[in-house]
């Protein structure tokens, strides 16, 4: 008997045994009892996504092929549906002992196909994050849940929902670079948005790259824009949509997953920019590590300036920005004194709707959203359009995850939080140096992130406290005065003397700072 | 990099975006793969030098190899020399104690035609049959590996019409889709013995590996290359019937400070199988010999 006779052999009792009796959760529809068994040198198995976990409704496909030398060699399993997960990689690669042959993996020909799709059925349920083939997701897994969760809650939803599933599974087991580089897009968008609360390794790995990219795809987004007659920076409210978005979707329904998928692909071209933010945001994370909110809150500023700084492109905007600003406020913003002041006016909770009515004549898709804020406001100016939102987007970013800690609604601080207007172009340059180093922070980040969570109140803290100091006075001020401009400082601390208290800390953390950069 | 943006795709921006992020996933992955191969191509160089199962060879051969090395070992050959005539070697692949007893043994019975023997391990086998069912194991991932080993069997008995000769045991020996199944077959077998004598086992696998008789089984028994050590060699022995002498040659000597070769006999102790031909009071004396060098085992043939 050849080889080929006893693997034949094999593979029809394996086949019976596959629709006799398959492994939970898995099923084989491309397979029959009639099936052709000349050829079985491949088998496309589907496995449904385990019920409570984050991939728990997913159809995935999974693609088994069979080597000559089955069962003394382990067959090449891989998925064909993209899936976020700390163990399988972007390609459908799976990183699970029992696929390996020894020394390095655990196959043994004692297994069978039943018994390796039920392996890949737990995987699903219980990752291994200490065997990670994707860093960021494993990192993700073991320090930030939440963040984990999410992604690959709209993982699933986009890929391994019926329908989803079809196309990108198509794609996939063609092998086709666009369906995994797509993945890796979203991927990284997606992190930049949750970047709050991450370590993203990789991330400085296609910096470079992906920012080249970004910059033309920026500039077609612009061409787009012209001819809709709408302002260029359409892609920033869109941007702060997905923020807004993502923050609220965590604390209402799921439902939304998919749009805000959606619309991120749109925003594509802006992965740099966001990513550059998140990184800043790291920054932010690690000091609210420090127990210092308002650093908290001057790093909002600084990286404010370093967004608008880093790319030429950005900087442009920015003077746009400015310039929208000065109109909605009244004055312009030279001088960084009355800067802080001016910031105030269009700072209010206004803006938050602002940039919904911005949005909403932007992106149409966003209704549900722009519906829910609109209840809530009447009073916005379009001509202010995206400088806000971009802001905003800021804004939220930082201070969504402190909401989703705390599920408070402490919507309005937050807006606070976001006022920080746009640097003068001259000051950028430091906003930069700033931002840099935190990057290279970012690391130390996810070993932090437990303490992270204990200062979390304390933010909220402060929120309140704005709040009570009546709106209109922002707290981030003072300190991004002393980051920027520290000659301002003044006039702010006259307004507040609690925050007076603050101050000391803040400075000492910014002493801190400049030394490190 | 402008090229491969042109490539890629005129609108599509999200793939162009990250077309350099997944060629660094590639690169990195393909560092893994580069190793993979690597790997596997040293291996067939290796099988190149030395089949699975080699020729036969006189043990002055052994001799010529330790030529410069320690007088012990030296010396030990010697005394070999006195009781063994030859030496065939097996393929160090992590399964030369299961290939040297698959061919030694089978080798036996060609040259023996004991049919009492085939008659007596046939039905150890089917008892090893059981025992994997038993132990819960589906059916067909072994019923292959059996079925081969019983043909091999058959096939070693003159008088059928697929009566194979000793070149053609070689042959097949050597033959990897045979000689991988026959392992298998031995490993499955062992595996099954020591998880049906947990208790038994579990002390000498304690001092082993500080694993637990099911991760032993699962990584040092089942899986092919995983190298045997004294609590495979009683298993299978124990399970097949089959009593197996190894000799070791290394360089420990005694006390006295003479040098002797010693070798431990491994008795099958369960049932009466192996000494219903031989008598219960009689020692055994094992028709298989292997020759243990730290790491390796080959076929000893004695004079």
């Amino acid at each position: 008997m050849t080889q080929a006779a006893r693997l034949k052999l094999r593979m029809q009792k394996e086949l019976k045994l596959l629709l006799n009796d398959p492994p939970h959760g898995a099923s084989f529809p491309f397979l029959s009892p009639d099936s052709d068994l000349s050829d079985l040198s491949s088998i496309d198995a589907q496995i449904e996504g385990p019920e409570g976990t984050v991939y728990a409704k997913g159809v995935f496909k999974i693609k088994i092929q069979i080597p000559e030398r089955y069962p003394l060699q382990p067959p090449i399993v891989t998925f064909g549906t993209p899936i976020y997960h700390p163990n399988i990689d972007n390609g459908g690669r799976i990183c699970l002992d029992i696929l390996n042959l020894p020394p390095k993996g655990a196959w043994q020909p004692s297994l069978n196909i039943s018994t390796l799709l039920t392996s890949i059925g737990l995987l699903l349920s219980e990752p291994n994050p200490d065997d990670g083939l994707m860093c960021e997701a494993s990192r993700e897994y073991k320090y930030n849940r939440q963040a984990f969760d999410h992604k690959a809650r709209s993982m699933t939803e986009k890929h391994a929902k019926a329908g989803a599933g079809e196309n990108s599974c198509s794609n996939q087991c063609t092998e086709t670079n666009t369906d995994s580089t797509m993945m890796e897009v979203q991927g990284f968008d997606k992190e930049s948005k949750h970047g709050a609360n991450e370590f993203i390794p990789c991330h400085k790995k296609p910096h470079g790259i992906s920012q080249k990219l970004s910059l033309e795809s920026t500039s077609s987004d612009k061409k787009k824009d012209s001819d809709q007659d709408v302002p260029s920076q359409h892609f920033f409210p869109s941007d702060s949509m997905n923020q807004m978005e993502g923050k609220r979707k965590r604390e209402k329904e799921n439902d939304v997953l998919n749009e805000c998928n959606l619309n991120h692909e749109k925003v594509n071209g802006n992965g740099w920019k966001l990513s550059l933010k998140s990184s800043n945001q790291f920054k932010d994370d690690f000091d609210n590590k420090e127990n210092v909110d308002p650093n908290y809150l001057s790093s909002l500023c600084q990286h404010r300036a370093s967004s608008g700084s880093s790319l030429l492109q950005a900087s442009r905007i920015q003077q746009l920005d400015q310039h929208q600003d000065g109109k909605s406020a009244n004055s312009s913003i030279k001088s960084s004194s009355k800067h802080c002041q001016n910031q105030k006016q269009p700072c209010g909770s206004t803006d938050p709707l602002q940039t919904c009515e911005n949005v909403k004549m932007l992106e149409t898709p966003q209704e549900e959203f722009v519906d829910r804020m609109e209840n809530v406001s009447a009073t916005t100016k379009s001509e202010q359009v995206s400088s806000v939102g971009r802001k905003l987007s800021l804004g939220l970013k930082g201070s969504s995850h402190k909401q989703q800690e705390s599920n408070k609604e402490n919507v309005t601080p937050v807006h606070n939080l976001i006022l920080p207007k746009p640097q003068t172009p001259g000051k950028s340059g430091l906003g930069r140096k700033l931002s840099l180093g935190p990057l290279t922070q970012v690391q130390q980040n996810c070993g932090h992130n437990q303490k992270q969570q204990s200062h979390r109140p304390q933010s909220i803290e402060t929120d309140v406290e704005i709040k009570q100091k009546g709106g209109e006075e922002t707290e981030e001020f003072p300190i991004s005065e002393m980051v920027v401009v520290l000659d301002s400082e003044d006039s702010e601390e006259e307004g507040h003397a609690s925050l007076r208290s603050r101050m000391p800390i803040a400075r000492k953390r910014l002493g801190k700072w400049s030394a490190k950069t | 990099m402008q090229n491969r943006e042109g490539v890629v795709a005129d609108g599509e921006k999200e793939s162009a975006v990250s077309i350099p992020v997944s060629e660094f996933d590639d690169w990195a992955k393909f560092a893994d793969d580069d190793i993979m191969q690597q790997q596997s191509a040293f291996h067939a160089e290796e099988a190149k030098k030395v089949p699975f199962v080699g020729d036969k060879e006189p043990l002055t051969m052994l001799a010529a190899e330790y030529e410069s090395g320690s007088p012990i070992l030296l010396e030990k050959i010697k005394l070999l020399g006195q009781q063994y005539a030859a030496i065939r070697r097996t393929r160090g692949d992590g399964n030369c104690f299961f290939r040297s007893f698959m061919f030694s043994y089978l080798e036996y019975v060609l040259e023996s035609q004991d049919h009492a023997e085939v008659d007596r391990i046939k039905g150890n086998v089917e008892e090893c049959r059981k025992t994997l069912q038993s132990l819960g194991y589906a059916d067909f991932t072994f019923e292959d590996f059996f079925a081969l080993f019983l043909e091999q069997l058959d096939s070693v008995l003159q008088g059928n019409e697929d009566s194979i000769s000793q070149d053609e045991l070689i042959i097949r020996s050597r033959d990897q889709s045979i000689s991988d199944y026959v392992v298998m077959f031995f490993r499955f077998v062992t595996s099954g013995e020591i998880r049906k004598r947990s208790e038994f086992f579990e002390p000498f696998i304690l001092g082993l590996t500080n694993a637990t008789v099911e991760q032993f089984c699962k990584s040092s028994v089942e899986p092919m290359g995983e190298e045997s050590d004294h609590v495979h060699i009683t298993a299978l022995s124990d399970a097949l019937g089959v009593p197996i002498r190894v000799v070791y040659l290394d360089r420990s000597s005694c006390d006295n400070g003479g040098v002797s070769v010693n070798h431990h006999d491994f008795v099958p102790t369960s049932g009466g199988h192996s000494n219903a031909t031989s008598g219960s009071t009689e020692p055994v004396s094992p028709f298989i010999t292997l020759l243990y060098r730290p790491g390796h085992y080959d076929i000893l043939y004695p004079k």
